[in-house]
């Protein structure tokens, strides 16, 4: 059995390593495509010369960059005129914070409410939360930031507020499910405590389709998080996507794409692990 | 049909009402310059004010809502039809078909498609009309959209695939095509409809936010989008609450469509 | 008696202390991005350029304010009749930072460093020093004689941006000479710039200046948060403001807000002439009529942009060179007005005609093109929607294109593919030399037809002569005259059609003294060394 599931996890994880790989190959080939990918904001400069332009022109080449990359050389930021490997270092530790607080926040206050909604069984109080959620859906990211921005609140809670929506919805529905089940319905008629019925058939069930989205979920936070750094003025990863962006910056691009494909997907094969082992156990 | 259910139809009737006709509902042309007033309050003539050249803000409105809520529903439908056929197939199928295809959206998802929005705009003529460069925008979120319904949507039909009802069905012999069209379709709808109201404020807000990359609606159009750009000014709005109204329309909006779709309370 | 005696007296102590300048305090103020390269001569990015500018000095300086030559290593200095030499007085005495001496082999040193041909400088291309031939003697340990090949018109403000490097410092990158030294650089965070108390200038009192002890310049990406934390306090001023941010801090606070007047910036649009660019048939010939382009020019309305975009912050534009450039600016030139009649009659000059509400041209085609600016400008984003609005009076249709600034770029110097581009000009320079890059058919900066074999044109030409004539010319009359003839020409030719020069808005704290912006950047700090941050512990108000 152990030498299985390490086989297994032996699989998973060069398949992770290939993935993340092949992302960064198509994120380079993306942005050679894109307009701009080929000129340099320095010749516009009228106090530079030619031969200085010439000079200061960063390498854009991408053979050359892959073949850097392929000997372990992540390469200079063009935008920051620094090693990448720096940057990623001094930024990581911010985004994940911001991340990781704002996905708890998401799910904390979605599970929150999704157990209010299922203990106080009024229309009323379904019909706020659909209004509350139909309100928090409808805010730009870049909104929320900049209230947070204002308000002096942590940029985690934009995060939390936009995600948790989408968290909730996708929770309810899950749940709402479930209880159409005959014999859910079944264990409610046969005078079954409300309780017990909750917890035992509905809830748990609902645990594997939950953990799948929590990996979805860990990509739409990495995704939240850029206009939040930006507008927010955090000095994060998501900061860097965005001038990267806009720059054409390659080796950054190139190596943003392949942390953002790591932990999307080492997410949601840890979610998909997790599911199916609690589906097996609850076999 | 309860009273709040109604109610929600009531609204979302009446804004529809208003704007689809826009052309004439609207009291000025959405390019019109007033510059005499401009970033005026409401005044005469002016509903909600005038925007920082003089424009009629009303006006503007009605035609922005018309353009996002045909353009934004529109793309989030060939969104989540994507995300039914890839996501229901990868479910439905299982085994080596749907690890592939959870694989490719998990690979899809992590791609910076930005740079190909900005290839296909780039593609698009300097001199195509306002109303063509924001129909592609809006096409290409739709092709690019339908990855994180798709992998919802696996998991969902993945269950159906081993749950009782499948096997009831199977048991009584039902063909894969009436499985599918008569019992797969129905119970995955309400997921596909959760979905789809999702994505339909998330596109149009993506296209306010694309507005920074130059992939916005071209002046003088008017669109949701760029309607809410103008809250980023939050000191203005201060000064001139009128500018909260795209906003306040939209979550109108959305929350009608939240209350006239979603389940009745079980009564458990 | 007495006890009046004492209060006069301890008045007066106080008042005195006032009036002397206030030592220390720490001044904040935001960067609006990293610092790409700290190395004092490849500075070329603002941010980088700013620490430059506070951590070393040069041999002369231009006043902001009065826009004339101030010694600053340079006790004095003379330039020879024919304006190929220049002879530097240096003062004595000084020291760098870590306390190595300062004299003349450390500006012959400087020199050395420019002439490097793998260094890319700003500093060291205005000097031509590719051309060869410059050479730089210490002809006594105080005394530097400089020798150019050829004269160069205004040599002196050459010397404004050239830091002097230690040529004996044992860490000649960090000893500087000027009022602050790095300290620390925290990457997305701030730089922290310290007191040099080897600072040469003394200040009243015969103490050693800059009075302030450290300044923060904190790296502020966005503007809406430098904004933010100036009104909280955490900064003490703010270089360069939108007109809209301007009007609501001098809505609440008269005194913070200040207005330098028109700066030395245009904006502008200009047409796409190149013979080999991929334009449709249509624009090409349109835009190759000067009637046309005029026509264009006059049918819009420069004081409506002025008044609905820049709040009436700006000044309508009718050239290149601000009128706050006294010397240089034409004032003979057409103040081209608002005319839609005269541009309906050079347009029907011209062959075209109104077809409704369409204006066509002699062979029936439709008049529309297109103009591209860059997002996330929203003056230019304005402008052009006010440009449209304008043109369609005359019938023409304007497409208005915004791209990022990358795709921009790409289009006006790679593959010239676009009808007409919305820009601006950021002047650091008064002196048109500055402007070669932009007037020289042949340079790569040149906006309508960018580096061109000969001239295409025979105005073109003529520019070309008039810029070398002044480029070589001592006599400043003489240059004047050349120069206002270029701007004569690039206004009846109208290849680019001037829009507005925005003015110079800061915002200053009311705790700093010593703060007199001008138009000329660094705008309000560059007399650094004479701002004060008096304490709040002061006995005056």
């Amino acid at each position: 059995m152990p030498t299985q599931t390490l086989a297994a996890l032996f699989r998973r994880f060069s398949l992770l390593v290939v993935m993340t790989l092949g992302a960064s190959l198509v994120a380079a080939w993306l942005v050679g495509m894109s307009p701009g990918s080929q000129v340099d904001a320095i010749t516009m400069d009228t106090r530079l010369n030619d031969s200085s332009v010439r000079t200061l022109l960063t390498e854009r080449d991408p053979q050359a960059w892959l073949g850097r990359l392929l000997s372990g050389d992540l390469g200079e930021s063009s935008a920051y005129g620094r090693p990448v490997t720096e940057l990623l270092s001094e930024r990581v530790y911010g985004t994940a914070a911001l991340v990781a607080t704002g996905l708890a926040g998401a799910w904390g206050v979605a599970l929150a409410v999704l157990l209010a909604s299922l203990a106080i069984r009024s229309a009323k109080f379904d019909t706020a939360l659909a209004a509350l959620t139909g309100t928090a859906l409808s805010q730009p990211a870049a909104m929320l930031a900049l209230l947070c921005l204002y308000l002096d609140w942590p940029g985690a809670i934009a995060i939390a507020t936009l995600l948790f929506p989408q968290i909730y919805a996708y929770l309810r529905n899950v749940v709402d499910r479930i209880l159409d089940e005959p014999h859910v319905l079944a264990a409610f008629s046969r005078g079954v405590r409300r309780r017990s019925v909750l917890w035992r058939h509905v809830l748990l069930r609902a645990v594997p389709t939950t953990l799948s989205l929590l990996g979805v979920s860990a990509s739409l936070a990495i995704g939240a998080a850029v206009p939040v750094e930006v507008i927010c003025d955090l000095p994060g990863l998501g900061q860097l996507i965005w001038e990267a962006a806009l720059s054409r910056d390659l080796p950054l691009i190139v190596a943003l794409t392949a942390v953002v494909a790591f932990v999307t997907i080492s997410a949601n094969f840890l979610a998909d692990a997790a599911s199916a082992f609690v589906e097996t156990g609850a076999k | 049909m309860n009273i709040v259910r109604m109610a929600a139809g009531i609204v979302l009737a009446t804004i529809l009402l208003l704007v689809l006709p826009a052309e004439w509902t609207a009291p000025h042309a959405y390019d019109e310059q007033f510059r005499e007033v401009a970033a005026a309050p409401a005044a005469e003539g002016f509903l909600l004010g005038s925007d920082a050249l003089g424009r009629d803000r009303w006006s503007r409105l009605i035609h922005g809502t018309r353009l996002s809520l045909t353009l934004a529903p529109a793309a989030a439908l060939l969104s989540i039809a994507l995300a039914a056929l890839i996501g229901g197939a990868a479910g439905y199928f299982g085994g080596a078909v749907e690890r592939s295809i959870l694989l490719f959206i998990d690979f899809f998802l992590t791609l910076p498609w930005l740079f190909l929005l900005l290839a296909v705009r780039a593609a698009l003529p300097l001199n195509a009309s306002p109303l063509v460069s924001v129909a592609v925008t809006f096409a290409l979120l739709g092709c690019l959209g339908w990855a994180g319904p798709a992998r919802v949507v696996c998991t969902a039909a993945r269950e159906f695939r081993t749950g009782d009802l499948m096997l009831q069905t199977q048991a009584m012999g039902m063909s894969p095509r009436r499985l599918i069209f008569r019992q797969l379709l129905p119970t995955l709808a309400p997921l596909f409809l959760a979905q789809f109201w999702i994505t339909v404020p998330l596109f149009i807000l993506s296209e306010a936010n694309l507005g920074l990359l130059g992939l916005s609606v071209s002046q003088p159009l008017p669109s949701w989008g760029n309607l809410l750009a103008e809250l980023l000014d939050l000191p203005a709005v201060a000064a001139q609450p009128a500018m909260l109204a795209p906003a306040i329309l939209l979550v109108i909006t959305l929350c009608s469509v939240q209350l006239l779709t979603r389940r009745q309370v079980r009564n458990t | 008696m007495m006890r009046t005696a004492i209060h006069l007296f301890f008045a007066f102590i106080f008042t005195a202390a006032a009036l002397c300048g206030q030592f220390g305090g720490e001044l904040r103020f935001a960067l609006g991005g990293e610092p790409r390269n700290l190395h004092p001569l490849e500075a070329v990015d603002e941010p980088s350029e700013v620490v430059r500018y506070l951590t070393k000095t040069p041999l002369l300086r231009i006043n902001r304010l009065t826009q004339e030559v101030e010694p600053q290593l340079a006790s004095s200095w003379s330039v020879s009749a024919d304006g190929k030499r220049v002879d530097f007085v240096l003062r004595e005495g000084l020291r760098f930072s870590d306390g190595s001496p300062f004299d003349a082999h450390d500006v012959v040193h400087t020199f050395e460093l420019l002439k490097d041909p793998e260094l890319a400088s700003p500093v060291a291309d205005a000097f031509r020093l590719e051309q060869g031939g410059i050479e730089v003697r210490a002809v006594s340990p105080y005394k530097v004689s400089i020798l150019f090949p050829d004269a160069v018109a205004g040599v002196e403000r050459l010397f404004d941006p050239l830091p002097i490097l230690s040529s004996r410092s044992p860490a000649p990158m960090r000893a500087t000479l000027g009022p602050f030294q790095i300290e620390e650089y925290k990457p997305g965070a701030y730089v922290q710039l310290k007191r040099n108390a080897n600072y040469w200038r003394t200040g009243d009192g015969g103490r050693r200046l800059p009075y302030l002890d450290s300044v923060r310049l904190e790296i502020v990406k966005t503007p809406q948060l430098e904004l933010l934390r100036f009104t909280r306090g955490q900064l003490d001023l703010i270089q360069s403001l939108e007109p809209q941010a301007y009007e609501r801090i001098a809505a609440t606070n008269k005194q913070i807000a200040r207005d330098a007047g028109a700066s030395l910036d245009a904006e502008f649009l200009w047409f796409n002439l190149k013979p080999s660019a991929p334009l449709p048939e249509g624009p090409k010939q349109w835009f190759a009529s000067a009637d046309f382009r005029k026509a264009i020019s006059l049918a819009i309305n420069r004081d409506d942009l002025v008044r609905v975009v820049y709040r009436g912050y700006a000044r309508p534009a009718i050239g290149p060179i601000s009128p706050t450039n006294r010397f240089w600016f034409n004032a003979d030139l057409d103040v081209s007005a608002y005319n839609l009649a005269a541009a309906e009659a050079l347009l029907r000059k011209g062959g075209f005609r109104k077809a409704g509400e369409q204006l066509v041209d002699s062979i029936g085609r439709p008049v529309e093109f297109s103009i591209i600016t860059n997002a996330g400008n929203e003056a230019r984003s304005r402008m052009a929607a006010m440009i449209q609005f304008d043109l369609k009076k005359l019938g023409v249709r304007l497409n208005v294109v915004t791209l990022d600034f990358q795709s921009l770029i790409e289009r006006i110097a790679q593959t010239s593919d676009y009808e007409t581009c919305l820009l601006g000009f950021v002047n650091v320079d008064l002196d048109p030399s500055a402007q070669m890059n932009v007037w020289l058919s042949s340079a790569r900066n040149h906006p309508w037809n960018p580096a061109q074999e000969t001239p295409a044109t025979p105005w073109e030409a003529r520019i070309d002569e008039l810029m070398l004539v002044q480029a070589k010319s001592t006599d400043r009359e003489q240059r004047r005259k050349a120069f206002h003839e270029v701007q004569k020409i690039v206004q009846e030719q109208a290849p680019i059609v001037y829009l507005v020069h925005k003015n110079s808005l800061a915002a200053v704290s009311p705790r700093l003294r010593g703060v007199r912006p001008g138009v000329l950047w660094p705008n309000v700090i560059w007399n650094i060394e004479e701002i004060q941050k008096p304490s709040e512990l002061s006995w005056t108000r």
